[in-house]
């Protein structure tokens, strides 16, 4: 709606009365100080207005405080948790980094362990070969040289000897039953020869190839 | 009758007043006083005043409106009226929309001073700031100081107080705002002393005063004269108005909203849109009820 109003303008024209010498005058301090009913209860709310308010921002300035407190608390006991947290996880990656140390080294020595047992497989039979042979050599002949090589590449046992014997019949039936023995013997034809003294006797050369190991 | 009917009647809901404050309407014409006061449920409090002057004294119409004021107790009451059209005017002023508020203010001073400067007698103002789409327009009312005074003085004198003193011209203008009529309208508001054509658009506000002299035409045709060309003038003036100015959107109110056979003689001869009544109350209280409606609205 279109508002006009033609009384407005003269109202807000309303200005004070002019206070002249004769009604400075008159006027008495006590006439200041009197209050109408109306300004007394105006007063008195506006007073209890002040107040209220004053009392509410007391109260308010007062929780603000309190929660300005709570938060600097929370704030360190933030602080602290998060340094707490930082050494727990730098504890756990030392941890972590001896667990892999010990790991690597339990694997060093499993490795170790099984070429233990590996060489372990190889060189007993290595040793014992010679035992072998040596004791079951008959007791009638005798060996000029022995030789023994471990090829460890394909786990083969090459051993090599010269054997010699008055008794032509007992080194022939031995490379035999070391033929049956072993599979792979190779044999050069039994020689026969003299020594210095005129004796006779006869040679052979054996060589015997055996694989040995299981790993 | 029958062409009433094909007029699309305008029915508007029941008003509800809002807040406590009620104001005591009051229009004064050169020939009648008229009051009302409307309470909270939008229902009249007493029975609305309508008192009709020969020759409209200013002593005849205060004793008038003192026997109401005695008769229903409204001492006291605060007062809210509306200056006759005829005794104000009302100019409009556009400034660009984004003008700023100092500037506006100096614009609105200056052309105050300048409007009293041409006027030689005292003068009372006020305006308003209308907001359109793209302007602002600024509307002006300048009245009499001594229009103003007397009014005030008749209501006073009569032991009411006078709150605000509006002008018709606008209070016919905010009943369409009031009940938001499709912008632009024009109303052709029809009372005892003279007539009102007026257009409203948020940019544009104009309005022609007929001096036409409804009260003395009915008394002539109740006493069987020649009134035809009275009324023919009256129709072929507003017609011209129309015709000049482009008006479309008219609607018509006022007293002869009561009149059966004015009205079916001015809706055959003019083009009419529809009737804006007053609520439940009579056609002649159409100022006084949107007075009413004023500060109850926002």
């Amino acid at each position: 709606m279109i508002k006009i109003n033609l009384l407005k303008e003269k109202k807000t024209k309303k200005t004070l009365p002019q206070p002249t010498l004769v009604s400075l005058k008159e006027v008495k301090v006590s006439d200041l100080l009197k209050l109408d009913k109306a300004q007394y209860y105006l007063s008195v709310l506006l007073w209890i207005g002040v107040l209220g308010m004053g009392g509410w921002y007391l109260k308010t300035s007062k929780e603000i405080t309190q929660i300005k407190l709570q938060i600097d608390q929370l704030q360190a006991e933030k602080n602290r948790l998060e340094g707490l947290a930082k050494r727990i996880s730098e504890e756990k990656k030392e941890i972590e980094s001896e667990i892999s140390a010990l790991k690597t080294e339990m694997d060093a020595i499993e490795r170790s362990k099984d070429i233990l047992i590996g060489l372990k497989s190889l060189y007993e039979p290595f040793n014992n070969s010679f035992i072998s042979f040596s004791s079951s050599v008959p007791s009638v002949s005798w060996m000029f040289t022995y030789s023994q090589s471990l090829d460890i590449e394909n786990r083969k046992l090459k051993t090599e000897f010269d054997l010699s014997s008055f008794d032509y019949a007992s080194i022939s039936s031995y490379a035999n039953s070391l033929r049956k023995k072993n599979a792979e013997v190779f044999i050069s034809g039994i020689e026969r020869k003299v020594t210095p003294n005129g004796y006779e006797y006869y040679s052979t050369k054996l060589v015997a190839e055996k694989s040995i190991g299981g790993q | 009758m029958k062409l009433l009917e094909r007029i699309r009647t305008l029915s508007f809901p029941s008003f509800k007043v809002k807040g406590a404050k009620n104001y005591l309407a009051l229009q004064v014409g050169k020939s009648f006083i008229r009051l009302l006061e409307l309470g909270k449920d939008g229902k009249p409090i007493f029975q609305p005043q309508e008192i009709i002057f020969e020759d409209g004294g200013e002593n005849k119409k205060l004793s008038a409106l003192k026997k109401i004021v005695a008769e229903y107790g409204l001492q006291g009451h605060k007062v809210i009226a509306a200056l006759p059209a005829t005794d104000g005017i009302l100019k409009l002023y556009k400034y660009p929309s984004k003008i700023s508020q100092k500037d506006l203010n100096s614009a609105i001073e200056w052309i105050i001073k300048r409007e009293l400067s041409q006027i030689k007698e005292e003068t009372t103002y006020d305006y308003f700031i209308l907001h359109g789409e793209d302007a602002l327009s600024v509307a002006l009312v300048l009245a009499r100081a001594e229009s103003v005074n007397r009014l005030t003085n008749l209501i006073s004198s009569a032991g009411l107080k006078p709150e605000i003193i509006d002008y018709e011209v606008l209070a016919i203008v905010n009943y369409g705002i009031y009940h938001k009529l499709a912008l632009p309208f024009s109303i052709l508001y029809i009372d005892y002393d003279y007539s009102i054509l007026l257009t409203y658009s948020p940019s544009n506000i104009s309005y022609s005063v007929i001096n036409w002299d409804y009260l003395g035409y009915i008394k002539k045709a109740e006493s069987h004269s020649t009134s035809e060309e009275l009324l023919e003038n009256f129709i072929a003036e507003v017609r011209n108005l129309i015709v000049i100015n482009d008006i479309f959107n008219v609607y018509i109110a006022g007293v002869v909203l009561s009149n059966q056979s004015f009205l079916d003689y001015v809706l055959e001869n003019l083009p009419i849109l529809g009737l804006l009544d007053a609520g439940e109350l009579p056609p002649n209280f159409f100022v006084p009820y949107i007075l009413s409606l004023r500060e109850g609205s926002k």
